[in-house]
């Protein structure tokens, strides 16, 4: 096929999905359970003016002849008028005054990722493991691991407080011209620019430049996330190419070193700098829903938010539409550039697979035969367990509860109840009740504290006892793997040593694991770590009461916990802040200070981990065994199979994953889903449907190298069913694949939760979420209370930091050769 | 090339290419790796040298430290590289691009990626006609078309304007020799060229170099690790070993009365070699070593059948196997051949003094 077939094979492939994409959009406003007349008529919802509008707006109408009549419309371009949030006004004029805004700061957003992304990209690229690179790669890492929202709360507030920082030697908001840090950005200098430059040409220059630094800020962020890929993967694809053969060959052939660099080495690292620079429409439309709302640019973005959390359903629809036209237009200018760039466009080389297959061994003959090995690292694991066993019993009695809680009517929940309770008896070493913190001073020492220490020390050492017998359970399951390696494998070697030996040479992806796993033994052992516990502290404050030392009566005095808290809050002035590594009023030491209603903050940051980091996990797993299966399915099938889910995964991922979020945590939002788990049940099941297309997009092609191998036809020869093919044929050797995949696309996950929560969509109270922590303390940021908004920031930062390292590792590992991931999967679509 | 031809241009006159005591060593984290260890050989007009060895034994490195293509952490540390009576090692980063490619150029292993995806067959082989000899525009259009046709590609016209990807494996690698052809060059440095292709391609490929030799006069070195492609294309043949050339022979010599035992070993290494099968080493058994320190001693011995105790501490050199071969050397202990042990020990520790640096 040659290169000009297949791109128009691409346009015409992208109508069916504009198509369907808008069915969709249809089906989610019309088929959930909003009502588009309460919406409208709010608080004056009276039964007859209910039936009036519904004739009027034909929502009496058959369901079909709606859709059909919604399809019309949009695609003939009537895109109707607004219902709820400006009744009356038509789309267009809206659009009028909201687009322009978006447009100016995603013009700027990808000018700073473009002209700045790439060249330093490019120079780290040319200068590897040199400090300039070390310095650029490690930022450009870090930079696109910030929440959007977080970095622009950060940059307003560092913004407004230059002046007092620097006492008045420098300003924002008076240097060049004078303009508000946060504020639209006045754009009337843009109609008809050509007369208004010729008739006052100070005046247009001096509002250009004012319009430039009102959106100068907010582009910034926004940009950040693309500049960081682009900078990423503009570093790799020039390393790639300079150690490349036909580099070698040019050089030999005697090419000078720029000809070299310009002709041989940057036109190629283009290549794979493609995608990332059209993935920015879907990081800047995502973004946009963020850095409007922090900036206050009343854009686009904006817009969609507020139709979206008011039910205006016709304005969702018609923003819907225009995005994903915006959408599927990027992609096809993404095929056009593929196509210009790169020859190979629509030729389908011959990759070749690696064909490993591995043993089965009889594991349990050769241990009987040499049984030493393994008796010494069973007991050792035997001692970890027993040490622990209370509280592993305990997580089984709270997923019990968990699961009893999910079936309506609770079926068996007293029975679970006591369970938990007999669990909750069985003493374990590294409880709160072995390693108390929560003492008091009673004038002349501590009581009721580790060994009578003070609180603070009491907390930190069982926060390290904990992490030691964390890290001793992973050293003792490696020494297991070991073992088992040395003593009991069969082989010498396996495929997977490679894997994992290679692994262990990766600096970068073992600094990430380990971060991981402190972020996972910080979720995992959430209960422990915490000064205080969820139920006292957060969840029945006035069912608990605290001892303390009070200075005025010098005695020891009892308060509850929730009048205590009242007394503790973080709000800004000297008295009203509890700072990070502080006893409050009450004699509770606060690691992380604490929020503006006094409650713990470090409790809240764990337990934020364990919900951040659950929904990341289940939610990629849930999509990855949906995306492994299909892959299985089209791969083993083909024909109609792959086309179908084309079709439909294409659909999807021309939808904006940040409106489609937010869009469906409106529609459920006062459903039962919703309720489960404050809302990270509903999460984890819109995620899975969102993201499963990426997935299967991403391991489609091994899934179809590997069902091309010969070994399948054997199988088949065989006589083995399908299933079976798939499963033990096929599905090993894709799942690496998804692996790596969904490894690099976990951080996304954890930034997207935490935005959603930010908007107040994602998971509600009084489940603590580290968005919606960052949200509380958002307006105390330049004040002494900054460690709200700071410290969880700060955490998903370094967490999906981590994470991506981790992932790199991952891929880098099971396959040096492999293209890198989807660079947008890992920056949260923009949140 | 016969070879009676070869080596009557080995009589006569100067060597095209010279290289004397050359040590290139990479500076790594861990150690410093001398990837090509003192190694000097000739090649002459017309001739084709063959360099065999293990992997790692240092073939590549030599081939582009003739190039200069040598990039950090490695370094060119000693020796020199007479081309035409001038060492490349005091050519200007300028000069040496115009011998690239322009007097003496290179064919890699891997004519699957040696070839820039992006640009057309004709695009890449019209860079070197622009850089070396001026051409641009349709006289290097049809220029590119002439050495296309002239390395057996059919269709050239069309192929010219092809991109890398629509070419098979032996096509590309064709290409890539006709890119290195373009300026007519007097050397040709083939890295395992036909490596990575399959045995009629690389058959094919074999006997458009002699071609193209013999057309051109072209001296040929030639780098591979399969003895049997060397027995088909070589005239002379030098054997490395760990950075070192253990023995060096014209090619029927040395398939015939291979000296060094580590030539031995390869050779019996190749099945239909047959030998008695005690004597019999089917591979040579252990790993190249990594070359890291100034040798005091044989760095086969580890491996070496015929290993006697002056081997752990004396670092043998090129000598004359005996007076009865013509032109055979080998890096062992063992020879002079005519000697008794003890004098050609004694040989060896004066030869091992006499050798100095010269950079
Ligand atoms: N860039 C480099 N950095 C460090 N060491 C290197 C580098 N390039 C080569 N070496 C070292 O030089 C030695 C010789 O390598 P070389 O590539 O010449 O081997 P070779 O004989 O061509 O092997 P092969 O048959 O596998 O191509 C290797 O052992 C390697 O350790
Ligand atoms: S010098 Fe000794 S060890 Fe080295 S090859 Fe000769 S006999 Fe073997
Ligand atoms: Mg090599």
């Amino acid at each position: 096929m040659s290169r000009w077939q297949y791109f128009l094979r691409r346009v015409l492939m992208s109508i069916p999905v504009v198509i369907f994409g808008t069915t969709i959009t249809f089906a989610l406003i019309r088929l959930g359970p909003l009502d588009p007349v309460s919406a409208i008529l709010g608080t004056q919802y009276n039964p007859q003016a209910a039936e009036q509008i519904r004739t009027n707006l034909g929502l009496n109408q058959p369901l079909w002849s709606q859709y059909l009549d919604f399809m019309y419309r949009l695609f003939t371009f009537q895109l109707g008028q607004s219902w709820v949030i400006a009744p009356g006004t038509t789309a267009y004029e809206l659009i009028e005054i909201y687009a322009p805004r978006t447009i100016w700061l995603g013009f700027w957003s990808v000018v700073i990722a473009l002209f700045v992304g790439i060249p330093l990209g490019f120079y780290a690229g040319l200068n590897p493991n040199t400090p300039s690179d070390y310095v650029a790669s490690f930022g450009g890492i870090v930079w696109r691991a910030m929440p959007n929202f977080w970095l622009a709360i950060m940059l307003v507030t560092a913004l407004s407080q230059l002046g007092t920082w620097t006492n008045g030697l420098f300003t924002w908001q008076t240097w060049i011209v004078r303009t508000n840090v946060v504020t639209p950005p006045a754009l009337g200098f843009f109609q008809s620019p050509v007369e208004q430059f010729l008739e006052d040409p100070g005046g247009w220059t001096e509002s250009f430049i004012r319009a430039t630094k009102q959106i100068a800020p907010a582009a910034l962020v926004l940009g950040s996330a693309s500049m960081g890929n682009e900078m990423r993967i503009g570093r790799t694809a020039v390393l790639e190419t300079i150690n490349s053969n036909y580099v070698e060959t040019a050089r030999a052939k005697g090419v000078s070193g720029r000809s070299l660099v310009w002709k041989h080495i940057f036109r190629n690292a283009l290549i794979p700098l493609v995608p990332i620079i059209t993935g920015e429409a879907f990081l800047l439309l995502g973004g946009s829903v963020f850095v409007e709302t922090v900036f206050a640019i009343n854009g686009l973005g904006w817009l969609f938010f507020n139709a979206a959390i008011n039910g205006d359903l016709p304005l969702i629809g018609t923003l819907m539409f225009i995005f994903i036209l915006i959408l599927v237009g990027t992609n096809i200018l993404q095929d056009f550039l593929y196509t210009i760039i790169d020859p190979r466009v629509g030729y389908d080389g011959g990759i070749t697979v690696s064909t490993t297959t591995e043993t089965e061994i009889p594991l349990r003959q050769r241990v009987a035969e040499n049984p030493q090995p393994a008796l010494i690292w069973a007991a050792v694991g035997a001692v970890l367990i027993g040490v622990e066993l209370g509280a592993i019993l305990q997580v089984v009695g709270a997923i019990a509860g968990v699961v009893v809680n999910l079936i309506p009517g609770d079926p068996g929940a007293s029975a679970v109840q006591s369970l938990q309770a007999a669990f909750d008896a069985i003493p374990t070493l590294i409880s709160r009740d072995v390693i108390p913190n929560q003492g008091y001073w009673n004038g002349t020492g501590y009581e009721n504290t580790f060994l009578g220490l003070s609180p603070a020390v009491a907390w930190a050492i069982r926060v390290a006892v904990v992490y030691a017998y964390a890290f001793a359970v992973l050293a003792w399951a490696w020494n297991g793997y070991k073992r088992f390696r040395r003593h009991y494998r069969r082989v010498d070697w396996t495929p997977r040593d490679d894997v994992v030996n290679r692994f262990r040479g990766h600096s970068w992806g073992k600094f990430g694991l380990i971060i991981v796993i402190t972020f996972v033994v910080m979720a995992v052992f959430a209960p422990t770590l915490g000064p205080t516990t969820m139920e006292q502290n957060i969840l029945q404050p006035y069912d608990y009461e605290v001892s303390y030392w009070s200075e005025d009566t010098q005695s020891v005095e009892t308060v509850l916990v929730g009048e205590a808290n009242l007394g503790s809050g973080s709000q800004g002035a000297g008295d009203e802040n509890v700072a990070p590594l502080t006893y409050d009023d009450f004699g509770r030491f606060h690691p992380f200070g604490t929020a503006t209603n006094g409650k713990d903050l470090f409790t809240q940051v764990v337990f934020g981990a364990r919900i951040s980091l659950t929904i990341a996990v289940v939610a990629m797993g849930i999509a990855g065994l949906i995306g492994l299966a299909l892959a299985m399915i089209t791969a083993y099938y083909k024909g109609l199979a792959d086309l179908a889910t084309v079709l439909v995964s294409d659909s999807i991922q021309a939808l904006p994953v940040i409106m489609v979020l937010i869009l469906m945590l409106v529609i459920f939002q006062n459903t039962w889903v919703r309720e489960l788990y404050d809302g990270a049940v509903l999460i984890i099941l819109i995620f899975s449907i969102v993201y499963w297309p990426f997935i299967w997009r991403s391991i489609r092609g091994p899934a179809l190298q590997v069902s091309e191998q010969d070994w399948i036809d054997a199988a088949k020869s065989f006589g083995q069913t399908p299933t079976q093919v798939m499963r033990k044929h096929m599905a090993p050797y894709v799942f690496s694949y998804m692996l790596i995949y969904a490894s690099l696309s976990l951080g996304g996950i954890i930034i997207s939760v935490a935005g959603l929560s930010y908007l107040g969509l994602g998971i509600t109270a009084p489940t603590p979420e580290w968005g919606r922590l960052i949200a509380n303390g958002q307006q105390y940021v330049a004040s002494p209370s900054w460690h709200i908004s700071l410290v969880p920031g700060l955490l998903i930062t370094l967490v999906v930091t981590g994470l991506n390292a981790f992932g790199d590792g991952i891929r880098d590992a099971i396959d040096p050769q492999a293209d890198t991931g989807d660079e947008a999967a890992a920056t949260g679509g923009g949140a | 090339m016969s070879t009676e031809q070869a080596s009557s241009a080995r009589t006569e006159g100067e060597p095209l290419l010279s290289i004397e005591n050359l040590r290139t060593s990479f500076y790594t984290d861990k150690e410093v790796i001398r990837a090509v260890d003192g190694i000097s050989f000739d090649i002459f007009r017309g001739e084709t040298v063959g360099i065999v060895g293990e992997s790692g034994s240092g073939k590549s490195v030599t081939a582009r430290s003739i190039m200069r293509l040598v990039e950090k952490p490695g370094r060119i540390e000693n020796g020199r590289i007479m081309y035409d009576g001038e060492d490349l090692l005091d050519k200007s980063p300028k000069q040496m691009r115009s011998i690239r490619g322009g007097s003496i150029a290179m064919v890699f292993q891997d004519p699957l990626t040696s070839l820039n995806p992006v640009y057309t067959v004709g695009n890449q082989i019209k860079e070197a006609l622009r850089l070396h000899r001026g051409l641009s525009g349709s006289k290097a259009t049809k220029e590119a078309i002439e050495l296309l046709e002239a390395v057996g590609i059919p269709d050239a016209h069309r192929r010219v304007r092809e991109y890398p990807h629509q070419f098979s494996g032996g096509m590309r690698q064709r290409a890539v020799i006709a890119m290195a052809l373009a300026c007519d060059p007097e050397l040709l440095i083939c890295d395992e060229p036909t490596t990575a292709l399959d045995v009629t391609i690389q058959a094919q490929i074999l006997e458009l170099l002699e071609e193209l030799q013999e057309e051109r006069d072209l001296g040929i070195m030639f780098i591979t690790h399969d003895m049997g492609v060397i027995a088909e294309i070589a005239d002379r043949v030098n054997v490395m070993y760990a950075g070192e050339i253990v023995e060096s022979a014209p090619v029927v010599e040395l398939f015939e009365s291979p000296k060094h035992p580590y030539t031995q070993g390869l050779l019996n290494s190749i099945p239909g070699q047959g030998l008695d099968e005690d004597e019999r080493l089917a591979t040579i058994e252990g790993d190249v070593p990594t070359p890291n320190e100034d040798p005091t001693y044989c760095r086969f011995a580890p491996r070496c059948p015929k290993a006697f105790a002056e081997c752990d501490t004396v670092h043998p050199v090129p000598v004359d196997v005996g007076d009865s071969a013509d032109d055979h050397r080998a890096s062992c202990l063992l020879y002079p051949e005519d000697l008794p042990s003890e004098e050609a020990v004694a040989v060896h520790r004066e030869g091992g003094q006499r050798g100095g640096d010269t950079r």
